[in-house]
């Protein structure tokens, strides 16, 4: 028995959406993170003070969190919209899912290079010249 | 710089908290305190006895930088892995003057989170004016330990 032949018009668009959101999503979501794990390496090397080996360390943990936030918003966010009768409401669902995966990537690489940031900022400050001039010049003894 | 010797006044009543308050900081270097009077002072830097100012702290890194008056205070809290950011605020010409009153309210641990705030919050002649209003309290009674006013200058 064809299962397609037996479900209605309905749902094989229904399925038809939910594939390609899949799809559509998880490939984003890959793309995204191999952007920043490539691009991101120079920035991680330069917050953590040069230090490579806990740079890749670092930058490979996060593509895999990444990894799990996304696709695990986008499996739980499948289900959610309204019920699909026609084509035009496959569209409009469709693109609403993918706008949102959007969104959340964006703002998770935002919350992302805020952290990065603050980091940063405190390694240069560890490597920060005396913010004060020294007022005299002794010669120590070595001892 | 390996090491940062903090050189404070045994004879000073103030000297005691400070020396505790700073051994108990992390520091981002070794710190040593030592006394003025201990004997490891000279031999190690000849000719710093010029240097050294009765109630101030001296700071003497290993190769041999030497920071006195206000400049010791901003160099003390820029080696606590704590306080780095406002050492850094504090060394600019406005706020400089005040370091070692901001040094004082610091090391009354009680004041330290509203001392922060302060810090954060303020803009650098709000907390210029703070700081002066503290100095001023000091200066008129030289024994006590400080007691701080953290009202702030707005009106």
């Amino acid at each position: 028995m064809n299962t397609t032949e037996t479900l209605p018009a309905a749902m094989t668009l229904i399925v038809w959406t939910y594939a390609i959101y899949l799809l559509v999503s998880v490939a984003l979501t890959v793309w995204v993170a191999k952007t920043l794990h490539k691009n991101g390496r120079i920035f991680l090397v330069d917050s953590f003070g040069g230090n490579e080996p806990l740079a890749d360390s670092v930058n490979h943990l996060l593509v895999v969190g990444f990894y799990l936030m996304n696709i695990g918003y986008v499996t739980l966010a499948l289900k959610y919209g309204v019920e699909i009768a026609d084509p035009r409401q496959a569209i409009e669902t469709f693109s609403t899912k993918i706008g949102l995966v959007l969104v959340v990537l964006g703002v998770m690489h935002f919350f992302n290079l805020f952290v990065f940031t603050r980091m940063r900022r405190r390694a240069l400050l560890h490597k920060a010249p005396p913010p004060v001039p020294a007022t005299a010049q002794l010669r120590p003894v070595n001892t | 710089m390996n090491t940062l010797y903090i050189l404070y006044d045994h004879t000073c009543p103030h000297s005691d908290r400070h020396r505790e308050w700073l051994a108990r900081q992390e520091p981002l270097v070794p710190l040593r305190l030592l006394a003025h009077r201990a004997e490891e002072v000279p031999c190690r830097f000849p000719g710093i006895e010029a240097h050294l100012t009765p109630r101030e702290l001296t700071v003497i890194s290993d190769d041999g930088q030497l920071w006195t008056g206000p400049a010791a205070s901003v160099m003390c809290l820029f080696m606590l892995e704590q306080h780095r950011e406002f050492a850094e605020r504090l060394a600019c010409p406005l706020l400089l003057p005040f370091a070692r009153t901001a040094l004082e309210l610091l090391s009354r641990d009680r004041e330290v989170l509203a001392m922060q705030c302060l810090f954060r919050r303020s803009t650098d002649a709000e907390l210029a004016s703070i700081l002066r209003m503290n100095s001023e309290v000091a200066a008129q009674r030289p024994h006590l330990p400080p007691v701080p006013v953290l009202l702030t200058a707005r009106t």
